[in-house]
């Protein structure tokens, strides 16, 4: 027999082991296919951990077959379509629709986020919970997702966010709160016009709303859009209110507007 | 000057038509036809004429100033107030939404009566009468509980009532749970309490030490007072030393995880590093510091010892040893060494509950300050040792009024004769009257309380206003659970909701709240801050303080003789300019004069004697608060004073000492930088229970949620306590987010969900619960054991163990 030839058997057995190999990879695959599709719990998923050993903040991966029902981050339950997930950013040139309808219609949905005009707005989604950097990731610039806007943050200076904004339902694995019945009922207001069609004040405080394109630009509930972006210079037009801003009661006194009865007064007698 | 009104006039009206013309074009134009009515409906509440005023936040003892708009009685909005020194115009979440504490549906609003088990309604005339008759029949064996969140002129009340009139000292506040080591600490280290540094440190610091203190969530506006300071390009590094990773952490530059307790180690070894590389400031130590050890037995004020003495002792602590100690590496350690030994940054150290809620609560505030006072750096703005408080007046109403069981008001004490004298001098009352023995702290009170009415000197009736001990004291069970097993015991409660402690009250009192009443606090910068009341309390509910003074008129009327002082007049005596006397006992007549600034002037006299000169009232009314000592100047004006025992900022300093302590133990105008060594906690994981427990606070609540649980917001943001375990651990146990866990230690048991990495991440080995919860009190578990001197239980750690709850 020569020697460079190999022996029968040998060939044999190496494309038997071959086959085997590939039989238990099949039946593998098949099985971890089976394993995926096993209906757990949501909150059982999201942490199983069994197989990590390292202490780490990352959240397990979900297997392929489990991927399309997993929770992965903060925004993961809202669920979006790649055709929707191009980058939106409408031109300041484009032209806007804004009727009294759609605009009462944004100032509700506005409202539903907070207790009352001025309070922090609580945040429609879940977070993560321990880095308020993250915020700014997406709020930072603003961006629009399909409906969904993320709205550009209003006081970059300050990006401590967690500090005032919490979450409007706990994204913590526990029960969410139940009733709590309370009687409060905040300060909501609007803006006023010398004569129809004058440009209307600013009905709120700038103070922390630096910037007006955060709820009035091209990425914002489209009632609450101005139908002009391409005037940039907001406050030609449009009178913001000392007493609003707690400036100088002096210098609220100037302003003949008709939040003058709001003029920060910082004492009242004693009764 | 005409002229320009007249362009200016015209540029606005010109302006306008042409906004108006393109609004006009560009927006009405195309708009389609209105019909739908859009989602939540078109009649939102629009409420003009709102009525701004200042007070005082509600929470925490950050104090900032917030602007409450009240309309139709009622208030509807909250905003940073722009004015404010402390806060600048932000707040936390808590304070945005404080107006809506006051509208819980469940407010108490009448009083109630346990009669045969059921709380029964009844009229104020019967439970002050049934307060005064259970007083009367046993004065000894009667105890008051108040509390930080006590106005000032509330506790001052409190205060007089039980020490001036009852001639008893068993008066003692939550603060004692809270913040008694500081007060400790300060007391032994420069002879007078209270922090001698303010705010100011946070906008001039290079470095910011947090001694296990999550500032992120439990000082919000704080740390952003801090960390916004990197966002104007300012350098600011951050040091975190603590237990576990927090959102202070993710902010920190140096997050060093300690072992529980190992406190005492690190600061031990920052001053080793100092010595041994003789990088300490001699020239600081020489003018202004004396060395004391902590004395055999261990006293609050020590012993003197030499500064050989003193390297001696400190000389084990070398980062090696405390390395194995503390968890934290050799170069953590160095780091530390080195940054104390650099004069040219500026160091600011800050704690809260992690420093005082320790068994060596006292000693680690001593060595803090001792290696501030030891490396010379003290006394420039952002250069300097501060501790924080968690309740709005834990300073103004418990440290400066001195409602502790040994205190009298302005920082003096029971058993100083002179003090004594000059109390019972300003009340008006006989020599003799004060009492020179120190009543019950905290848990020694309730330990009393709740003991069988045989027990040498137990208690038989309690009245707690503003705090929820039913749920803030440690070990639950035996320190108030075990009330219940005594039926002649009397728990009164004056309080605004339903609450843990009102469980077991025989007779609760609704109280007004917050802006429902006038008030002023303290902050924890020697802040004082007064407010008006601005709405009405709901119901028959009433101040607090109106109740002490009714309760102590209607004992003069049962013939109890201390309510009366020495000219025969009642002990709340005021009269008007005609001099006839004013029923402030009478609600009805309360609110016809200000009662809270008559007491306010009354206690004002105490405050000169250890120079804590609190501002006038209407000065108070002007500003949005002053720091004490408040000295009028030769033009009339009041100035504040940011920095104690610093001369230029400081009038009672003599003129070129530099630093002054003027209040020094040692009689030399010199602090002690005190060596205290490393103790083990009394409670350490162990076999059967292999975790260490942690409780504390949340962003969303403050203290026991009472309040801040009826805030729809902030409750869904965080509805429910858990238990922080580490992801190994979780493994280890097969424990999975969200399950029910059952957490035991050797005095309680609880069930409660897990979170891994949630909120914050603790270390292997160990477990944290916040407290907040009324359904998931983790004070069922945690110990009573207390630091020696300042009694003040420590929360933050003892052993546990956990187990999975199989449904």
């Amino acid at each position: 027999m020569p020697e460079h030839s190999p022996p029968v058997t040998a060939r044999r057995s190496l494309s038997l082991f071959g086959a085997i190999v590939l039989g238990m990879a099949l039946v593998g695959y098949l099985l971890g296919i089976l394993k995926g599709y096993t209906e757990v719990p949501v909150s059982a998923r999201r942490i199983d951990n069994s197989h990590l050993t390292a202490r780490t903040n990352v959240q397990p991966a979900a297997s392929y077959s489990a991927m399309h029902t997993s929770h992965f981050s903060p925004n993961s339950d809202r669920s979006s379509h790649l055709k929707d997930l191009k980058y939106q950013r409408p031109s300041r040139l484009d032209p806007v629709t804004r009727t009294h309808v759609m605009k009462l219609a944004a100032i509700a949905d506005r409202a539903v986020n907070r207790a009352f005009d001025g309070a922090p707005p609580v945040i429609p989604h879940k977070i993560e919970q321990q880095s308020a950097n993250s915020c700014l990731a997406c709020h930072g610039q603003g961006m629009k997702l399909g409906e969904r806007i993320a709205t550009k943050i209003s006081h970059p200076h300050f990006s401590s966010c967690t500090q005032c904004h919490v979450e409007a339902t706990s994204s913590g694995p526990f029960e969410t709160a139940g009733e709590t019945p309370n009687s409060f009922v905040g300060l909501s207001r609007s803006g006023t016009r010398a004569f129809e069609r004058a440009p209307p004040t600013i009905p709120h405080t700038t103070w922390l709303r630096d910037d007006c394109m955060s709820c009035h630009g091209t990425i914002a509930r489209q009632g609450l859009r101005t139908t002009h972006p391409w005037f940039t210079n907001c406050t030609q037009c449009h009178a913001p209110s000392a007493a609003l801003d707690q400036l100088s009661p002096q210098a609220a006194a100037v302003i003949d507007d008709a939040d003058a009865a709001l003029v920060n007064t910082p004492i009242i007698t004693p009764r | 000057m005409e002229n320009q009104t007249d362009r200016r006039a015209f540029l606005k009206a010109t302006a306008m038509s042409v906004a108006a013309g393109m609004a006009h074009d560009l927006s009405f134009a195309d708009a389609p036809p209105e019909s739908a009515t859009p989602p939540g409906g078109t009649d939102l509440p629009i409420l003009p004429n709102v009525e701004w005023n200042k007070a005082p936040c509600r929470f925490c003892g950050t104090g900032c100033h917030v602007q409450v708009g009240v309309r139709d009685g009622k208030v509807v909005a909250v905003t940073g107030d722009r004015q404010a020194a402390v806060n600048k115009g932000l707040l936390c979440v808590k304070g945005y939404h404080a107006g809506m504490i006051l509208y819980g549906k469940d407010r108490l609003t009448t009083p109630l009566l346990r009669k045969d088990g059921e709380l029964t309604p009844i009229s104020w005339e019967e439970a002050i009468d049934t307060i005064a008759r259970r007083i009367n029949a046993a004065p000894d064996r009667f105890a008051f509980y108040g509390s930080g969140q006590w106005t000032i002129p509330e506790g001052y009340a409190a205060n007089k009532f039980m020490k001036g009139g009852l001639s008893s000292n068993m008066i003692d506040p939550n603060a004692r749970l809270c913040m008694a080591s500081a007060v400790t600490g300060y007391i032994s280290t420069y002879g007078v309490d209270e922090p001698y540094n303010c705010f100011d440190d946070l906008d001039n610091l290079d470095v910011l030490i947090l001694w296990g203190n999550n500032l992120a969530e439990m000082h919000p506006v704080l740390f952003s007072r801090v960390v916004d300071r990197r966002l104007r390009g300012e350098e600011v590094t951050l040091i975190d030393l603590t237990t576990r990773e927090t959102r202070t952490s993710r902010q920190a530059d140096h997050v060093m995880i300690m072992q529980p307790q190992s406190d005492l180690a690190i600061a031990n070894c920052i001053a080793w590093q100092l010595l041994d590389s003789e990088t300490y400031s001699q020239e600081f130590v020489e003018k202004y510091c004396n060395f004391r050890g902590p004395g055999t037995p261990a006293s609050l004020k020590g012993e003197a010892i030499s500064f050989d003495q003193y390297k001696e002792a400190v000389s084990q602590y070398t980062p090696e040893y405390v390395s194995e100690i503390s968890g934290l590496s050799v170069e953590q350690l160095r780091l530390l060494g080195k940054l104390f030994a650099d004069r040219s940054k500026k160091i600011t150290s800050l704690w809260c509950m992690g420093m005082n809620q320790h068994t060596q609560g006292t000693a680690i505030n001593n060595l803090v300050h001792a290696i501030h006072l030891l490396s010379g750096h003290w006394g420039n703005p952002g250069d300097g040792p501060q501790s924080l408080t968690g309740q709005p007046s834990a300073c103004g109403t418990v440290r400066e009024v001195g409602t502790l069981a040994h205190t009298l008001p302005g920082g003096m004490v029971v058993n100083n004769p002179e003090h004594a004298g000059i109390a019972e001098d300003l009340w008006n009352i006989p020599a003799g009257r004060i009492n020179a023995t120190p009543g019950y702290h905290t848990v020694l009170m309730w330990e009393k309380f709740c003991s069988p009415p045989d027990t040498e000197g137990a208690l038989d009736t309690m009245w707690v206003q503003v705090t929820n001990p039913g749920q803030s004291l440690p070990n639950l069970q035996k320190l108030f659970l075990d009330k219940a097993k005594h039926p002649e015991k009397f728990l009164i409660v004056s309080d605004v909701y339903p609450t843990a402690t009102t469980e077991l009250a025989d007779l609760i009192l609704p109280s007004s709240l917050w802006v429902e009443k006038n008030g002023v606090f303290g902050n924890s910068e020697r802040r004082t801050q007064q407010w008006f009341r601005m709405v009405q309390p709901p119901g028959d509910a009433r101040d607090d303080c109106w109740q002490t003074i009714a309760v102590a008129h209607r004992l003069m009327e049962l013939g109890h003789p201390g309510m009366k002082d020495k000219d025969g007049r009642f002990l709340f005596h005021q009269q008007d300019a005609a001099g006839k006397e004013l029923p402030i006992w009478d609600w009805e007549r309360y609110y016809d004069q200000n009662v809270d600034e008559r007491l306010f002037e009354e206690y004002r006299q105490f405050t000169s004697y250890k120079h804590k000169n609190v501002a006038p009232y209407q000065e108070l009314v002007k500003a949005r608060g002053l720091r004490w000592p408040v000295v009028e100047q030769d033009d009339g004006t009041w100035r504040e004073t940011r920095y104690r025992f610093v001369e230029g900022s400081d009038p009672f300093v003599e003129k070129g000492k530099g630093i002054q302590f003027y209040h020094s133990t040692t009689g030399d105008d010199r602090a002690q930088i005190f060596f205290r060594p490393y103790v083990e906690p009394p409670e350490m994981p162990d076999e059967e229970y292999p975790f260490w427990l942690d409780t504390g606070r949340v962003i969303e609540h403050w203290h026991t949620g009472t309040m801040t649980m009826r805030i729809p917001q902030l409750k869904r943001a965080m509805p429910s306590a858990y238990v922080e375990i580490n992801c190994d651990d979780a493994v280890e146990f097969g424990i999975q987010s969200g399950e029910t866990v059952r957490l035991e230690t050797r005095r309680g048991t609880l069930e409660l969900p897990a979170w891994i990495d949630g909120r914050a991440s603790c270390p292997p080995g160990h477990l944290f619960v916040p407290f907040f919860d009324e359904t998931r009190m983790i004070n069922m578990l945690t110990l009573e054991a207390h630091c020696p001197f300042s009694k003040e239980p420590d929360y933050k750690k003892c052993a546990a163990r956990i187990s999975r709850v199989k449904v």
